[in-house]
This record gives structure tokens, C-alpha cells and sequence, in this order.
């Protein structure tokens, strides 16, 4: 049942993220053409017509990459809001699948979604960035190739775990980061259900409250350790601290997750109801 | 065996509130296996409601509603075929698109006959769902509920707001695709389209069933048409 | 001979009474394989288990029986389908002229407006 969840879940929800997706690579391939180009390689000092652009070009792109992001976490609201709560949730909803079902197919399409789009976008950034580096002439193709697996070596070695390691928990945090996001959406969502009336604004209220909640126990735990420890520890012991701080990010999104997808699929359980 | 068996759906005690509305106030209701009942009533009487929370679509606020015994879950959802009294498919989706949905998730969806039944109502199976008429779309929908071999087919105002060659196909789509062993649960507030075509009716008012009660029971003893002696009742 | 149902009346004996009209007057011909309940309550628009009801009782009449193999059949006795069929003839004519009586017609009056209303319609 799950998998042909999935299935139509996939089907009905690919275009739009895709389509922005695409649009971001077409973007970052255009960027990257610019910035090699003779054009880009103009002194700015010379004139003011070339300084601007660029500015206004850099400007676009970045707002490109946020209002990208934000129609696709949109969008995986929308969907889900529509596909559950509104007139198709009377097909969705007289499925014979479990809640559960339901709410994990959702969460792994849309998670896919915001993994894709978030590896898109850093792997943009550090193109456009590395395009940059080599038309200043301040480092080669080569060189790049050369210095990002040093840095990697470097950060390994400050804490002190091997490379393989680092990047598998870098994939497993990425895939959890993408998962808390949705869950988030989703809950809300789910909480916006108990108002009798303004569910789609109750949603954005749980949203906003949960947003804050979460970035606000973040603050605390990325602070707190460093408060603490900067009175025990000594510099050298700043591998203890970023561990402590990994894994307590990671336990706190693990049980966060859990308590938002319970909480989601309780509510959808127990307490659908599509007037 | 015992009589369970025969009962598909029972309601006991079953309570909806809506803010401050009370749109089903503790109704205690059976339905029996092999039966096309005609679940009528003003609108606004908790017809709907009633439908919803059989689906699993609504939550009772007090009581209970048991499908073969069990609140609405899986297994009662695997077992009943639901029309809505609104059109839940995606415009953008395709015909055939949809039969294929309906294959993949029901297991008692019969291909073949939805596929027979869109050919003589001259649906192409790659017209996409907007390009066809309100009227056609919702011939499609309930064919695809009707394609199906359920226990239960719970369909909400079927013919409400057709013209008489649509409703004469509706009725005539229910009872070619209708099998003795499964029941069917028609709301409407229109009875005389449809009465001929009942075995039992519910009288539904107030959020309470003002009487379950035979067509034949009603033709006999009092001598009138069901709609007639649906008049009489709620003319107090 | 279409379908056309009163509301009042059980609807059971009214689709006797089409039924047997249909193989009085050879629609449904001697012999001839009557179609399925479902084919038959989705044509007249009713419940099948009325339409079953309806059956039962024809076949209690002789007219319809029911074969193990192929369904129901029309009654092969054509001496059967004539004896219905006079008999209904004979309900008819009672009928009509009890109405005429009561209307003020003797029998020999009755006659008369009979032969002229027919021949001024031939």
C-alpha cells in the first residue's frame, strides 16, 4: 500500500519542484558562462554600468534561491493541505490505507523534494563561487580540486573522526534537516484542523509558533555548551564541543520528528473531519 | 452463523456537533446486507453527516458507528464504494489515468466493466477529465464507484441537480452493477425519482431517524406512494 | 408496452401485469428466454428484489418457468398464453361494461354504440 502511495504521491507532485529545480540549473549554467566570460572579466573600476550590473545580477540570483525555496515548501503545503483536508481528501481519505501510510508517503516525496533543491542550491552557490575564485585568478580549476578535500582533511582533523564518517552523518543530518521541515509544515497543517473555523490560518499561526519554538531551543543548545564549556575546556577541546553539538542537534531532530509525525498522524486519525 | 452477518452498518447512539449545530443527535440505525435503502430527508437534517462518519470521513463527536463491527478503518474502507456529493477527481487527470488508480488501490475495482460502461457512455479513455462536461464527470465518478464489487455502496445525492435522461441513466448504471449480497445507501431529497427502485427507506429529521420502514410496508398499509407518506410525516 | 408505473399501487403486480401483457402480445415470444432480473428491474427502472417478486408469482401462473440451465423461459403452452389472454379479455369486457351500466346503457344499447363507434372508426 505504502509504495503505491508513493507511487501517486510522486506522480502527482514531481512538476513544480522539478520545474524549479531545472530553472536552478539552467540559472547556475548561465552564471557560470558569465562569470568565464570576457564580460565579467572587466575591471569594475572603469565603469559604474559594469559594477551595477553585476550587483543587480548577484541580487537576482539570490533572490532567485529564496523565493525558489519558499514556493516549493508552498507548494508541499499546498499539496498536502489540498490532497487530505479539502475535496480530495474525500478520495485520499476513503483509501483503504492506515493514516500512517498517508502521512509517510507525503513525507518522503516532499522530503526528496527539499533534499534535492537544498543539494541544487549549495552545489549552485559553490559552483558560481569556484566560477568566481578562477576568473580573480585567485585559484585554478586544479587548485580547487586540490583544496576542498584539504579543507575536508582539515575539518576531519579538528574533530576528529575520519572523513567517511563525516560525510555520511553530513547526508544522514541533511536527510533529517529536510524531513524536521516538512514535519513542521505538516503538524502545523494538522493543528490548523482543530479551529471549527480559519483552518488555513490556524495552520499558518501553529507554523509560526513552532518556527519560533524550534529556532529558539536551537539557539539554546548551539549556546549553552559553548557558555559551559569555554569555563572548563581549553581551545584544544573544541572537538568535544562540535560532537556534543552534532549529536545534540541530531538526537533533538530525531525526537522532534517523531513527536511531530505521531502528532500529525494521531490528529488525522482521530480527528478528521471534512465539513 | 449469527445475524452480525447480515448487519453491514450500525449506529448506535451517534452524536456529530459542528460549533454549536447538532447535525446528528444520538441516532441509533442498522443497515441490513442485500437491501437498496433510500436514506431520505430535508437537507439539513444530518443526511450527509451521517454519510461522512460511515465513510470514516468525519469524527463522531459522541457514540458509535460500526462497519461490519468495527469503527470505519481500513478494512471497512476496503469494503465500502463512496460517492461524494462533490467531485473529488483532478481536472488536469486523464480517464484512464484514474481507472488505473482505482485498479491499484481497490482490489474488488473491475477494469473491465468500467471500461465497458465509459464506452457506452462514449468517454474516451485519454479525454482528460476538464474537457469533458459537469454532467459526464459525473457519470465517470459514479462509474468508477459503481465498477467496483463492494459490500456497501454509500452514494450521496446521486441525482440531485440532473435532467431526467441523466438521472434515468444513473438509476438504470446502479441497478445493472447491483449484486443481492452487497447493500446499497441512496440519499436524496427527491423520492419520487427514486423509490421504484427501493427495497427500504430512513427517514432521516432532526439528526434522528423518524422511521426505517419497508416501500412495500408503506404502499400496502397506508396506501400511498413513499413520497406521498414522506409528505404527510414532515408536514408537522 | 414501456414501462409506465403508478405510485401508489404495490409495484410488484404492476410489472405482473406488463410482463404478461408483453407475452400476450408476443413480445416475449413461446419459449423464448426471458432476460435476467438485473436486466430486467434496470430496464423498468426498480428494485430487483420487486422484479424477482413480480417473476415469482408469473411462474406460480405457469407462464414464466424457471430452467435449471438457462434461466427463465416463456411458458411453451400456447394453450396457456390463449387462456390468459381470454381471460384478460373477459376482465376488460366486465369492466367496461359495468362502467356502461352504470353510465345508464343497456347491454343492447351498449352493443349498438359499440358497431357504430367501430365502423365509424374503420
Amino acid at each position: 500500500m505504502l509504495k503505491k502511495l508513493l507511487k501517486y504521491d510522486w506522480i502527482l507532485m514531481w512538476r513544480i519542484p522539478a520545474m524549479i529545480n531545472l530553472f536552478l540549473v539552467v540559472i547556475t549554467l548561465l552564471g557560470i558562462i558569465f562569470l568565464l566570460s570576457p564580460a565579467w572579466q572587466m575591471d569594475d573600476s572603469d565603469s559604474m554600468f559594469f559594477f551595477l550590473t553585476k550587483m543587480l545580477l548577484t541580487f537576482f540570483y539570490i533572490i532567485f534561491l529564496i523565493a525558489g525555496s519558499i514556493t516549493i515548501m508552498v507548494y508541499i503545503a499546498v499539496r498536502y493541505y489540498k490532497n487530505i483536508y479539502t475535496d480530495e481528501g474525500y478520495l485520499t481519505n476513503t483509501l483503504p490505507a492506515d493514516p500512517w501510510q498517508i502521512v509517510l508517503s507525503k513525507l518522503l516525496v516532499s522530503s526528496v523534494w527539499i533534499l534535492i533543491t537544498g543539494i541544487l542550491v549549495v552545489l549552485s552557490i559553490l559552483s558560481l563561487v569556484a566560477a568566481n575564485l578562477i576568473t580573480m585568478e585567485y585559484a585554478t580549476l586544479e587548485d580547487l580540486f586540490i583544496a576542498i578535500p584539504e579543507l575536508f582533511g582539515l575539518i576531519a582533523d579538528e574533530i576528529d573522526l575520519p572523513g567517511p564518517i563525516i560525510i555520511l552523518i553530513s547526508i544522514f543530518s541533511a536527510i533529517l534537516g529536510s524531513m524536521l521541515n516538512v514535519l513542521i509544515i505538516f503538524s502545523s497543517i494538522a493543528l490548523g484542523q482543530l479551529f471549527s473555523k480559519h483552518r488555513v490560518a490556524g495552520a499558518f499561526l501553529w507554523y509560526i509558533l513552532q518556527y519560533v519554538i524550534i529556532q529558539f531551543a536551537n539557539n539554546l543548545l548551539l549556546n549553552l555548551p559553548v557558555v559551559y564549556y569555554s569555563e572548563h575546556l581549553s581551545y584544544h577541546d573544541s572537538e568535544i564541543i562540535t560532537r556534543a553539538l552534532w549529536s545534540g542537534q541530531m538526537l533533538g531532530s530525531i525526537l522532534l520528528s517523531g513527536l511531530l509525525f505521531f502528532l500529525t498522524e494521531i490528529l488525522l486519525r482521530k480527528n478528521l473531519n471534512l465539513e | 452463523m449469527n445475524m452480525q452477518t447480515n448487519i453491514l452498518v450500525e449506529a448506535r447512539e451517534l452524536t456529530k456537533i459542528y460549533g454549536k449545530t447538532l447535525a446528528v443527535n444520538q441516532m441509533n440505525l442498522v443497515i441490513p446486507r442485500g437491501k437498496i435503502i433510500g436514506l431520505l430527508g430535508p437537507n439539513g437534517n444530518g443526511k450527509t453527516t451521517l454519510i461522512k462518519m460511515m465513510a470514516g470521513l468525519l469524527t463522531p463527536t459522541s457514540g458509535s458507528i460500526l462497519i461490519h463491527g468495527y469503527p470505519p478503518g481500513v478494512a471497512s474502507k476496503s469494503r465500502i464504494s463512496y460517492l461524494p456529493e462533490r467531485t473529488y477527481l483532478q481536472h488536469g487527470t486523464k480517464v484512464c489515468d484514474i481507472i488505473h488508480f482505482f485498479e491499484d488501490f481497490y482490489e474488488d475495482f473491475s477494469t473491465k466493466k468500467a471500461r465497458e460502461m465509459l464506452d457506452a457512455l462514449q468517454v474516451p479513455l485519454d479525454a482528460r477529465l476538464k474537457t469533458l462536461s459537469k454532467g459526464t464527470k459525473e457519470k465517470v465518478q459514479l462509474i468508477l464507484v459503481m465498477s467496483r464489487d463492494a459490500d456497501l455502496f454509500i452514494l450521496d445525492e446521486p441525482i440531485a441537480g440532473v435532467d431526467p435522461a441523466a438521472r434515468d441513466y444513473i438509476l438504470k448504471t446502479i441497478l445493472s452493477n447491483y449484486n443481492p449480497a452487497a447493500s446499497i445507501l441512496l440519499s436524496t431529497h427527491l423520492i419520487t425519482d427514486i423509490e421504484n427502485i427501493l427495497d427500504e427507506v430512513i427517514f432521516i429529521q432532526n439528526g434522528q431517524v423518524l422511521a426505517q420502514m419497508t416501500v412495500e410496508q408503506i404502499r400496502e398499509e397506508h396506501g400511498q406512494s413513499v413520497d406521498a407518506y414522506f409528505r404527510r410525516i414532515f408536514a408537522c | 408496452m414501456a414501462w409506465t408505473l403508478d405510485s401508489d399501487k404495490p409495484l410488484y403486480t404492476q410489472l405482473m401485469e406488463i410482463i404478461q401483457m408483453r407475452i400476450i402480445s408476443g413480445y416475449y415470444q413461446s419459449g423464448e428466454r426471458l432476460p435476467s432480473v438485473r436486466e430486467l428491474a434496470a430496464e423498468a427502472s426498480v428494485n430487483p428484489n420487486t422484479m424477482q417478486k413480480a417473476l415469482v408469482e408469473l411462474e406460480r401462473s405457469g407462464l414464466i418457468i424457471t430452467q435449471r440451465t438457462s434461466g427463465r423461459i416463456i411458458t411453451e403452452d400456447k394453450e396457456l398464453i390463449h387462456q390468459t389472454r381470454k381471460q384478460l379479455a373477459e376482465g376488460h369486457i366486465q369492466y367496461f361494461l359495468q362502467h356502461m351500466e352504470e353510465l345508464g346503457f343497456s347491454r343492447k344499447e351498449i352493443l349498438s354504440h359499440i358497431q357504430t363507434f367501430t365502423e365509424g372508426d374503420g
